[in-house]
């Protein structure tokens, strides 16, 4: 492993079984994301591009093959070992925000922090932080349903950050929001990479944001290939 | 582990299901099982306090906790005082238990229950003199009957329609063996009634003299000392110690236990199968909660697979799951044992049995702390593992596939 690397695929298979004939999405995969780089991926439909995604994140084991985070082989991680892979290393961001209803905008950035054994109060204070960060420090005793769509995503980008993780994994995060609020979360992201660092792997259909990174590579026919 | 976020994501979820479904099924859940617990509770209070004032007063009237049974049949006045200066025991009294005939003069009769007791019982024996509940004595100084001088039952004397001063005649057949028994009649005056509050022993028990029993009415094998301890439950080790200190025979001394078996054994299996069948109660809500909480984890699967997205161990969310279960447990038990000790507390202090149909002046109640401590646990316990075993869900949620359906 190169020592800038933060994500690897190593010789990647991944298919799905289920109607007459298995659909093959990835057969030997090889790829890795350099640290402090963003890189997005685009590709039609069905090409396997969430589920990359899903197996950086190790939502999703390979077929075969190997996929490391942060230099750590995941194959063989348990449950527990890889829950703690994700709290350290991992942010993620969703085309729908997933934000719990029953909890205001601070707690939902709090909690993921607090139930990883941070204390409640630096929980809090992080995610006071972080919510200040996404431009949203009057919102934050409000509930998912007070807030519009892009206030949605915002907070849910400000949770994936809490546990200050090296990676971010951004699926469509700009998928439901009008251009304004698409390029507040855009600006966001790319900010994280250019001023704090991180890496940032993006799925998504938007050229335009694709095209803001650092390289587009497009997903066809279970190879990753520059744009 | 850290269980503070647990709570607070368990009492959030508690609040908004309360807020958007209402509290239908963890409400349903806590009364149900808090009428599990209140009947539990009151139902053995009863059965507890008829059955411990049963043994009491079994123990005191009746059988006593031990007897010593002379050889001879004759009283043993050293071995009598040997006996009482032992630890723990609190009355050694002799007497005389057999069966007689009771006639009046007017040709009313019944078959009795003949005990023979020395005058200076009362003094010797307070728990028996309380138990037998003195009623009216009308001739002589109140107490055990002297030679000539007979107690009856109240219900006996109403019966056969004597009153205290009336004459009896008692028959009895008597003899050291089968083929010499010998009929024997006795004219006695009534000397007064007791009243025991059981019936079978207020109808069935006449009580006369210690001598005249022993001349007239008994065999060397009907007369014993009654032995009564401070502790009931002592009387097996009590007997080995009697017998070590006397130098008689272990198998001299008898214990209630050895004559009541089969009673205390029907009793215990009473409370055990009534136990089971209120039980029941526990296991039916406890079904009712474990669909509750399985449903409840199909409604949060989104949030359950986000949790193990940002890194949270999934067996670690089925706590929040676990602790509504709890929380009904707890709850139930608390509010179920309170309503279930006032319920026993009353049952006591209100009249709510005709005495004259039941035969008894109050519905006894006793609360044994133990049973209450048992039935709060198993309350507690059926409703959190009912929660438990439906969040199993928890960890089998297809988080990939969860996410992705959005």
């Amino acid at each position: 492993m190169s020592e800038s690397t933060v994500l690897e695929f190593h010789g990647v298979h991944k298919g799905f079984g289920g109607g007459q004939e298995p659909i093959v999405l990835f057969s030997g995969l090889d790829w890795s994301l350099e640290a402090g780089r963003s890189v997005a991926v685009v590709g039609e439909s069905g090409t396997g591009k969430t589920t990359l995604l899903h197996m950086a994140a190790t939502l999703e084991r390979p077929d075969a093959g190997e996929v490391l985070v942060d230099g750590r082989a995941t194959a063989h991680l348990d449950e527990r070992a890889l829950s703690v892979l994700r709290t350290s290393s991992l942010g993620l961001v969703f085309q729908f925000h997933f934000l719990l209803k029953e909890f205001s905008a601070v707690e939902n950035v709090a909690l993921p922090a607090w139930l990883a054994g941070v204390s409640r109060k630096a929980a809090w204070d992080r995610a006071r932080e972080l919510v200040s960060l996404v431009g949203l420090e009057n919102r934050l005793q409000h509930f998912p349903h007070q807030l519009s769509g892009g206030e949605r995503q915002r907070i849910a980008l400000a949770r994936a950050l809490v546990n200050d993780p090296d990676l971010i994994l951004a699926d469509e995060p700009t998928g439901n929001l009008d251009v304004r609020h698409a390029r507040a979360v855009q600006d966001l992201l790319l900010d994280l990479v250019h001023r704090q660092g991180k890496s940032l792997l993006l799925v998504t259909h938007d050229l335009d944001f694709a095209r803001r990174t650092d390289q587009v590579l497009r997903l066809w026919d279970g190879r990753l290939a520059p744009e | 582990m850290n269980i503070r976020p647990l709570l607070f994501l368990a009492g959030r979820y508690l609040k908004s299901r309360r807020k958007y479904r209402g509290v239908g099924a963890p409400l349903l859940s806590l009364v149900g099982l808090a009428v599990g617990v209140l009947t539990l509770n009151a139902v053995l209070a009863v059965m507890n306090g008829f059955q411990l004032t049963f043994i009491e007063s079994l123990m005191e009237l009746s059988s006593s906790h031990l007897r010593w049974t002379p050889g001879d049949g004759k009283p043993d006045a050293a071995m009598q005082s040997l006996m009482l200066k032992q630890p723990g025991v609190r009355a050694v009294v002799p007497t005389t238990e057999g069966q007689a005939l009771v006639s009046t003069p007017l040709g009313g009769r019944q078959g009795v229950v003949l005990r023979g007791f020395s005058p200076d019982t009362l003094k010797q024996d307070e728990g028996l003199a309380k138990h037998l509940g003195l009623a009216s004595q009308a001739v002589g100084v109140p107490g055990f009957p002297a030679p000539g001088q007979v107690l009856l039952g109240a219900e006996l004397a109403r019966t056969l329609g004597v009153v205290p001063g009336d004459n009896v005649h008692l028959t009895a057949l008597t003899g050291p063996s089968f083929s010499l028994l010998r009929p024997q009649t006795l004219d006695l005056v009534v000397k007064g009634t007791f009243s025991t509050g059981y019936y079978e022993i207020d109808v069935g028990w006449v009580i006369a003299n210690l001598d005249d029993s022993r001349a007239s009415f008994s065999g060397p094998n009907d007369f014993f000392y009654a032995i009564k301890l401070s502790d009931g439950n002592a009387d097996r080790a009590t007997a080995d110690t009697l017998a070590r200190v006397t130098g008689r025979d272990r198998q001299e001394f008898t214990t209630w236990r050895d004559y009541n078996t089969a009673f205390f054994g029907a009793l215990r299996t009473e409370k055990a199968v009534m136990m089971v069948l209120v039980g029941l109660i526990f296991f039916v809500v406890g079904v009712n909660i474990y669909f509750s909480q399985k449903r409840a984890v199909v409604e949060h699967r989104e949030d359950l697979a986000l949790w193990a997205a940002v890194g949270v161990v999934p067996r670690r969310l089925r706590a929040v799951f676990a602790l509504e279960g709890f929380a009904v447990g707890v709850g139930a038990a608390l509010l179920g044992t309170a309503l279930g000790l006032l319920a026993s507390w009353s049952f006591g202090s209100l009249n709510l049995l005709s005495s004259e149909a039941f035969y008894l002046p109050a519905l006894p109640a006793r609360v044994l702390v133990p049973e209450v401590v048992l039935i709060a646990l198993a309350c507690i316990f059926s409703s959190t593992a009912a929660a438990w075993l439906a969040s199993a869900g928890v960890t089998q949620n297809p988080v990939a596939e969860v996410l992705k359906s959005e």
